[in-house]
């Protein structure tokens, strides 16, 4: 019997279920055989990713011990040991979005925007204000590769208590334009490389579609307003995307194969720590082919509600946890948790550590990463001391080794399920950094600042991470 | 009958415009157009003949911004199953819809595309082009040239005619030439073969934004200039979309281009006849598939709930799905009775879980069980289950889930100093779910500001596990105590007093037309600019005794349905 409650479900899981994971072969011989010379000289591109993981951190166990080049791995960093030269951490600086609502304006953090539109008298309700980091890289870097971005999800689970753009995706072209993550693996090999694994002979007959399409777009932006027409050049822009992939050579490399898996599974019993390993792994390619060179992974949205199974004592949800501080001690569930997390992002940092280059460098050695969350300390959905870290040496444009920035240290009282000073600075100082490694004129990231000073935005790039 | 209220102050709209001698769209009189057939798109009416108080303008009403939207999901599917056949429907995938507020139509109308989109709708315009030429007795069935004459000249009359049928409104002659200069480009890089030609026709017409996007821009009433009447053939599509979840037949739409259906009465006629339709249902639960979101009834922990599984879960959403469907369908009765009905329907597997017989039939209707106090939807096992965490309950999400959907209230974002952190219970005391959520949610002001109305109506849900089941103790061994207290329900003793606690509300009734108007025209009620015409449908909800079916009655012949504002 059809069930028509779960429309969805015709949605996902096209797919059967087998489980498969993309074994890499070694990647030789490659790329980029213009051997284009990149303005910094190099002769790969840079590479950006957005790393995501909801409800934040254990402060006293994730801030490096030390600072400037001299500092040690924290507890929860260990699992990033491997690659610690190429981590550049910033601690203890502020997250500066105007308003809050809880969680929403922890994504501030990866924009320089205050979320928008709150409450609308829906409750826990806004929309990102602005563009986030990614997707202005995406922009500086249009028409260089086949796609801009790849926006990729673990877990399917969604918070029950949150509505509007803000919350449910890490990647926004701006206002009411978010990019929503794909968290069926199959599916993202097939928006990244299915198109190459087809013969397409009937290409430019599908360009000549898509060419005569345009006429009736441009119809309808002459009948509609203002909104609609934001909306329509966005189709315009989807039209140019898939343009693009029509128009782009066979890449020269190694296309993995499908993964066969779709991530169908339900919420509390997903295999997420496979998952991700899908997803890093089409990363990887993906950059590696320069298909694009943006990525973002949000790998657990803030404020949801599944429970990570594949955590050690884990039987509720990673939100009740993040509010529940007897969780938080060694060895309990959110402690645990948290070494987890930073696991599955150091699965990602390996890889492209272990992955080469044409002219020998790694992925790594060429690319940023920056990992934040929604909160510095979850359980009180604070912004202050917000950490982010950004692996990679950025192409020569980052401290490699990297430097742990911290303007001042934890306060020895903080405690948890309290907020956490002093605190100091302006995180987006970080993304204007980043920003510079893609376009070296950029002088400003994020909102405008008001008449009051208040804003996330910044002007001045956290010369301590450069180069 | 009393929902006809809204449908007689349309008709004063229109009276008064044509007072003025000036045909407001929407106000034409309707001729009886006898092209009646299968999918309700039957007749159109005759001119209202309502009161003669004519209004001179100048109200208060203010439509939400027309403008366009993207066809949902299930829209384009059926719209590709209709004109294409069931083959090429199976394999039409189009782009995920994105929800804002609640419903993907809100979000479809509001949030831009992502940069994958219209790549998306190429593969399965690709697709859907192969399945339709492998199966083409549908598509024949529209355009009979396909099979019958399958020449150059076939090509402008599918242009001239699916594209019609697909684009909602005739094809210019340069469209029409734009679309077969694609046929005849694909036949020629097809070695001359007619179906290469049309399949790639059929993509380019399937890729157009006329067929993915629904306009709704109106004529302006000039009387009230801030309001645009949709056009005929705008609201047979609004209508039909709605109804029957796929676009309008081109028999339909050539009677409303003609001006059939431009009198309110035309549209309770052609309503009436969509709501007779086989399709009518299904329709009709896509909006409850969003309204209650059982979709997302996560996975249980199976050491401590050794009866859940997937089938299981299946199961629990069918059952919600065969009441709605006997409340709205077969009883065609009072709403409320999904609140708060004595029975509800099982199979094997709800029945072990509810510790019933098993059913002689797949499915059986059956009485509650006596000593569950089980009463309605809030006591499904898909509610429950949906409200509660992999291995335990949720009394705060239970109360949310109430407050949000059915009463429309909107817990408010906590206070700027409010400290979410969970204080730590008292050591070595063993205690209920509910005890820890009054130390931890009640007892600390700053928590009981916004958990006072959750927490307690769930409490009253406390007999049921997290899979839905019946106990009467906690897994600790401390016995459930469901009575509560809340606000203007007074003491509330268990389940059942719930739900006829919610059944009474008045909020319940204007929740859920708030929501239909929210699904069904892609926009948000405005209490402010809208609030007269939803205190009329409101009241014609409550005088229709509070039969869905006269609600989407009611909902579509009013301004709330059938005007738009200035293009967003």
């Amino acid at each position: 019997m059809r069930k028509h409650l779960k429309r969805r479900t015709f949605l996902r899981g096209a797919l059967g279920g087998g489980i498969a994971s993309i074994a890499l072969p070694a990647l030789d011989a490659m790329m980029n055989l213009e051997q284009t010379a990149f303005a910094d000289g190099s002769s790969q591109p840079r590479r950006y990713v957005s790393w995501f993981r909801g409800n934040g951190f254990m402060l006293d166990r994730f801030e490096p011990i030390g600072v400037g080049p001299d500092w040690q791995l924290n507890d929860h960093m260990q699992p990033l040991a491997g690659v610690k030269d190429y981590l550049n951490v910033v601690t203890g600086t502020t997250n500066r979005a105007k308003d809050q609502i809880t969680h929403h304006e922890g994504m501030t953090v990866f924009s320089g925007y205050s979320f928008a539109d709150k409450g609308q008298g829906q409750g826990f309700f806004s929309n990102a204000g602005g563009p986030t980091l990614d997707a202005v890289i995406s922009q500086l870097l249009a028409g260089q590769t086949p796609i801009a971005g790849v926006h990729l999800g673990a877990s399917k689970a969604q918070s029950p208590a949150d509505e509007g753009t803000t919350m449910h995706h890490l990647s926004h072209r701006d206002h009411l334009q978010p990019n929503p993550a794909t968290t069926n693996p199959s599916a993202a090999w097939e928006a990244l490389f299915g198109s190459f694994a087809q013969p397409k002979d009937d290409r430019e007959l599908r360009l000549h579609i898509l060419d005569s399409v345009k006429g009736e777009v441009s119809t309808l932006q002459s009948k509609l307003g203002a909104e609609d027409n934001v909306r329509l050049e966005a189709h315009l822009d989807s039209i140019a995307a898939l343009e693009a992939k029509l128009s782009a050579a066979v890449p020269v490399c190694d296309l993995p194969a499908d993964p066969m898996f779709t991530n169908s599974e339900s919420i509390n019993t997903e295999q997420l720590t496979l998952v991700n390993e899908l997803m890093s792994d089409l990363i990887c390619y993906a950059f590696n082919c320069d298909l694009t060179r943006v990525a973002t992974m949000l790998f657990l949205e803030g404020a949801a509600e599944p429970t990570l199974s594949e955590i050690m004592g884990s039987s509720d949800s990673w939100h009740q946890y993040s509010h529940n501080v007897q969780s938080w001690a060694p060895g309990a569930a959110f402690d645990n948790g948290q070494i987890y997390m930073m696991e599955r992002f150091g699965y990602l940092l390996t890889k492209m550590r272990d992955t080469v280059e044409f002219d020998g460098t790694n992925l790594l050695d060429n690319s940023m990463v920056l990992m934040s969350s929604d909160a510095s300390d979850g359980s009180v959905h604070s912004i202050r001391r917000h950490p982010m870290l950004v692996a990679g040496h950025g192409g020569g444009h980052l401290k490699y080794p990297g430097v742990h920035y911290q303007p001042e240290a934890l306060s020895g009282n903080y405690s948890y399920g309290s907020h956490p000073g002093p605190t100091s600075g302006n995180t987006s100082d970080v993304l204007l950094a980043i920003l510079q490694g893609f376009d070296p004129e950029a002088s400003w990231v994020g909102e405008q600042l008001n008449d009051q000073g208040d804003g996330a935005g910044s002007g001045t790039p956290l010369a301590e991470i450069l180069a | 009958m009393n929902f006809r209220t809204p449908f007689l102050s349309s008709a004063v709209r229109c009276l008064s415009a044509l007072a003025l001698a000036v045909v407001a769209p929407g106000c034409k009189g309707g001729g009886g157009d006898d092209d009646g057939m299968a999918d309700g798109d039957s007749t159109a009416g005759t001119e209202g003949t309502g009161d003669e108080s004519a209004e001179s303008g100048g109200d208060d009403f203010t439509p939400p911004p027309g403008g366009m939207r993207r066809l949902l999901d299930y829209q384009y599917i059926n719209t590709v199953g209709y004109m294409f056949g069931p083959e090429a429907a199976a394999v039409a995938i189009p782009p995920a819809d994105q929800s804002l507020f609640g419903y993907t139509s809100i979000g479809n109308s509001l949030i831009s595309p992502g940069l994958d989109l219209v790549e998306t709708y190429e593969s399965s315009a690709l697709r859907i082009a192969d399945a339709a030429i492998a199966n083409p007795n549908t598509l024949a069935g529209i355009v009979p040239c396909v099979k019958d004459s399958p020449d150059e000249a076939c090509y402008t009359t599918v242009a001239q005619t699916l594209g019609h049928l697909a684009w909602r409104r005739p094809l210019t002659d340069d469209e029409v030439q734009a679309v077969v200069e694609i046929a005849l480009e694909a036949q020629a890089w097809g070695a001359g073969d007619f179906n290469a030609g049309l399949k790639y026709e059929l993509v380019r017409i399937l890729l157009s934004p006329d067929f993915i996007y629904v306009v709704e821009t109106g004529e302006q009433d000039p009387n009230e200039p801030e309001e645009y009447w949709l056009t005929g053939p705008e609201v047979v599509t609004r209508l039909s979309l709605l109804l029957i979840g796929r676009g309008p037949s081109l028999t339909l739409l050539k009677s409303a281009e003609a001006g059939n259906y431009d009198s309110v009465e035309s549209v309770e006629t052609l309503a009436r006849a969509m709501l007779n339709d086989a399709r009518a249902p299904e329709a009709v639960s896509e909006f409850f598939a969003e309204y209650l979101a059982l979709e997302e009834i996560p996975a249980k922990n199976p050491a401590s709930f050794p009866l859940y599984s997937e089938a299981l879960v299946d199961s629990m959403v069918e059952e919600t799905e065969l009441l709605l469907r006997d409340v709205i369908w077969t009883q065609d009765t009072d709403f409320r009775d999904f609140i708060e009905s004595d029975y509800t329907f099982v199979d094997a597997r709800l029945a072990e879980l509810y510790g019933l017989p098993a059913p002689a039939n797949d499915w059986d209707q059956v009485m509650l069980p006596a000593d569950q106090a089980r009463a309605g939807f809030l006591s499904h096992a898909s509610v429950l289950a949906r409200n509660s965490h992999y291995d335990g309950n949720s009394t705060t999400r239970r109360g949310l889930y109430i407050q949000q959907r059915f009463l429309c209230y909107a817990i408010p974002p906590p206070p700027p100093d409010v400290n979410p952190n969970l204080p730590e219970p008292p050591d070595d005391t063993p205690m209920t779910l509910r005890e820890l959520m009054e130390t931890v949610h009640l007892e600390v002001d700053s928590c009981a500001v916004c958990h006072a109305h959750m927490d307690p109506l769930g409490f009253t849900l406390e007999n049921y596990d997290a899979l839905g089941a019946w106990r009467t103790q906690e897994p600790n061994g401390l016995p459930i105590d469901p009575v509560t207290e809340y606000g203007d329900f007074g003491q509330i003793g268990s389940a059942t007093d719930l739900a006829a606690n919610v059944a009474m509300d008045p909020r319940l009734g204007q929740c859920i037309v708030n929501n239909m108007i929210r699904f069904g025209r892609g926009s948000l009620e405005n209490p402010t600019k809208e609030s007269a015409e939803l205190q009329e449908l409101y009241a014609s909800f409550e005088t229709a005794n509070y039969r869905f079916q006269e609600l989407l009655i009611a909902f579509v012949t009013s301004e709330l349905f059938l005007q738009v504002g200035e293009p967003k």
